[in-house]
């Protein structure tokens, strides 16, 4: 059932029991005070019509001398208030003006000191008729008044009839205001049902109008979060499944072209007679090739240890890190004139020794293969924070290409670092190890005049040697 | 055409079944209702509902004889009186009653009109002729003023009497307490030119009239005179009481003359009057 229709048929069924209940509330309680009200006349009127009764007994003696004749009665029931019923002792009936089926079981019920009332319909009227008995100067006799009561039964059923109209005119409005509130209410509900529909079918951007600060306005708010959510969501893992094509792909090709070299100085030297010269150029050939194979397994290999592992991040001095890591490294700056400055500030921070080494050195290496004659490393503090800056006077690169250099296989140069023996792994495993050490590596070049690079390392005692 | 709307068009109908039944059921309850109301048998017991005894009244009711015509019935106190008064006065609905116990029967409260009449007429406070006037028609009814939210019966002294005599050439119409049998007050018309009204002594009548139900008035006595109505009244210390005797001769539509002669006690505080009569003065509606 839809929503409408269930709030539709629950107001209606509230409506109307509480319509009902007060209608029949109302018109019991009336009906039942207007029954009340014209027994207490009527019975007073009895008390009245008994006294003039009475009175006529007292002050006409001689009427009674030959006993109440009809014509004494009727005179008698002239002086009274309504319709009047006289009978003797025996209940026998001496004088009435009342409806001849008017049935006078009553008397049976009426003792020396009771007064009986009771309500009796004859052709359509409604008659209140009260009864008693009464004695004086040795003459008894029983006394029945009757009021026509027709108009009690009548208002009944005006106040019936008033209540069918208001009943059927309310519950009506009520229908139709209920009907255009529950479509006011549902709309922003089929809305966000519709938007929810052309989510599911990939239009992520779709949103809700937040109208109103009322519950469907709040609804309408987490809808589009939640929207905000899914789209980001997806980005990222679109962007995920773009980055494992982009592996992929660069894996194989790194893969195919030494193995091509490998394959086809293999084959040459399978299939030809070669000097000796040319057998070693190829068997070289082959094992730069090989080496570059077994290079691009090892740091594949790296790259998955370090996703694999749990690494502990011990307090070190950097001073002394950076001037062990670099001693090492002063052949190979040697060997390509390449001119290093340090230019560390002491501190401790908390790095795993093998990784940071792993990542000075790969960043060294990315400069030099950017042909830059001379690295500079400097450190500097903020607040708890230490940031090891190294920056390089190489080829640099192009701004567009600064937020993809840490993905695996990327490379700004392909034919350079090919050359270089390059698989576009250095990065992405520097990046890696950055983030073990709940660091970013952040690029920074113009493209043309070398490469800058920050990162920053958890730092407890910073600046305390100062 | 799906389960859906199937469901909807379900949940309409169900809502207007439910307007519709809901009504009808109603009806039948309420026809149900009044059918049952309407077939009860009411039973009431005379007695009922009883008189409710208020402390100081029953118990003080003085049994001492009195110079009245109903000396034989108990005396009143003036607090007693003022207190009946100020119930009679009162706005509320008359209610009439069998006579409980120590109220006058019927025939008692029609004898005590008479003898009442006739005390006055012998006192000089009305013509002479109503003394033991022969009546055409009497009628008499025994009744409470219940007042507010009140649903018992005060004492029986608070009931009275209305006892009403018609002839051709008279009526009056007395109240009288219905414990003591004293006429409290009484409105009478005389159609008759020829009785005479008489001459009145204002202040004699107003203290025959005070003395005769209990109240001892000593304080001056007001007249307000007029073309054809003089009226008089008489005040108490204490409790405000007022005595008040009016005459008041009215030409009828038919030429005849008619006399009305108003006596009452009542606490209401009387409409002032610029002049006031001496003692010896006496008033005649001319």
């Amino acid at each position: 059932m839809k929503l409408y229709a269930k709030f539709f048929l629950c107001a209606t069924l509230v409506i109307s029991i509480a319509l009902l209940l007060s209608g029949y509330r109302l018109i019991t309680f009336s009906h039942e005070t207007a029954i009340n009200r014209e027994t207490e006349r009527a019975l007073n009127q009895y008390q009245y019509d008994k006294f003039t009764v009475q009175a006529h007994l007292i002050s006409n003696v001689d009427d009674l001398s030959d006993g109440l004749t009809s014509n004494t009665l009727s005179r008698l029931s002239s002086d009274l208030s309504g319709m009047t019923a006289f009978f003797a002792e025996d209940k026998s009936l001496l004088y009435s003006d009342l409806p001849s089926q008017i049935n006078f079981s009553m008397l049976d019920e009426i003792s020396d000191d009771t007064i009986v009332n009771q309500f009796q319909t004859v052709d359509d009227k409604s008659y209140l008729m009260v009864c008693g008995k009464l004695t004086q100067n040795n003459v008894t006799l029983y006394l029945l008044i009757a009021a026509d009561v027709s108009g009690v039964i009548d208002q009944k059923e005006q106040m019936i009839q008033s209540f069918i109209r208001v009943y059927s005119t309310t519950l009506g409005i009520s229908m139709i205001i209920i009907l255009v509130l529950s479509a006011l209410i549902t709309r922003p509900i089929k809305k966000m049902n519709g938007v929810a529909a052309e989510i599911s079918q990939g239009r992520y951007n779709k949103r809700l109008p937040v109208a109103g600060s009322d519950e469907i306005g709040e609804l309408s708010e987490s809808f589009n979060l939640m929207a905000d959510a899914i789209e980001d969501k997806i980005n990222v893992l679109s962007e995920n499944a773009r980055q494992k094509e982009d592996f992929v792909a660069g894996f194989a090709h790194e893969l195919k072209t030494p193995l091509t070299s490998v394959i086809g100085y293999a084959d040459m030297l399978y299939q030809k007679e070669l000097s000796k010269e040319q057998v070693k150029d190829a068997a070289g050939y082959i094992v730069s090739e090989g080496m570059r194979l077994a290079a691009l397994s090892l740091k594949l290999m790296d790259l998955i240890v370090l996703n694999r592992q749990d690494f502990v991040l011990e307090e070190m001095p950097v001073d002394e890190l950076l001037q062990n890591i670099t001693g090492g490294m002063k052949p190979v700056l040697e060997d390509k004139k390449v001119s290093l400055h340090l230019k560390i500030p002491p501190a401790y921070i908390n790095v795993e020794y093998d990784l940071f080494k792993t990542l000075i050195l790969n960043l060294m290496d990315n400069s030099m293969k950017a042909g830059c004659n001379e690295i500079c490393i400097t450190g500097e503090f903020d607040g708890s924070r230490y940031y090891i800056i190294l920056s390089d006077n190489g080829h640099g690169i192009p701004a567009a290409e600064l937020s993809r250099i840490t993905e695996a296989f990327y490379t700004v140069d392909k034919s350079r670092s090919r050359k270089q023996h390059g698989a576009g792994l250095g990065l992405a495993l520097a990046a890696r190890i950055a983030e073990i050490h709940g660091s970013s590596l952040a690029f920074s070049s113009d493209g043309g005049t070398g490469t800058v690079v920050k990162i920053g390392f958890v730092c407890e005692r910073c600046g305390e040697d100062e | 055409m799906n389960k859906q709307k199937i469901y909807t068009g379900i949940g309409i109908a169900l809502s207007l079944l439910i307007a519709i039944g809901g009504w009808i059921l109603t009806s039948a309850l309420i026809d149900k209702k009044s059918d049952a109301l309407l077939s009860l048998t009411g039973i009431t017991t005379i007695d009922a509902p009883g008189i409710m005894s208020t402390p100081g009244i029953t118990e003080n009711v003085d049994d001492r004889s009195h110079n009245s015509p109903m000396s034989e019935r108990p005396v009143l106190t003036e607090q007693q009186i003022y207190e009946i008064l100020q119930n009679w006065e009162s706005s509320g609905n008359e209610k009439p009653h069998e006579p409980k116990e120590g109220q006058l029967n019927m025939e008692q409260a029609i004898a005590a009109g008479k003898t009442g009449l006739t005390y006055f007429s012998e006192q000089g406070i009305i013509p002479v002729e109503l003394a033991g006037y022969k009546y055409d028609k009497t009628n008499a009814c025994l009744c409470q003023n219940m007042i507010d939210e009140q649903i018992r019966f005060l004492d029986s002294v608070y009931s009275y009497w209305t006892v009403t005599f018609t002839s051709e050439q008279m009526s009056a119409n007395l109240i009288i307490n219905a414990v003591t049998g004293q006429i409290w007050k009484a409105s009478i018309t005389i159609f008759n030119e020829n009785i005479d009204s008489g001459e009145v002594n204002p202040k004699h009548a107003l203290d025959t009239f005070a003395s005769y139900i209990g109240i001892s008035l000593n304080e001056a006595t007001d007249a307000v005179y007029g073309e054809n109505k003089i009226s008089a009244f008489k005040s108490s210390s204490g409790n405000t009481f007022n005595a008040i005797i009016s005459m008041e001769t009215l030409t009828a539509k038919n030429k005849n003359m008619i006399t009305d002669i108003s006596i009452s006690i009542s606490t209401k505080t009387p409409i002032k009057s610029d002049s006031t009569i001496t003692d010896t003065e006496k008033f005649r509606i001319e």
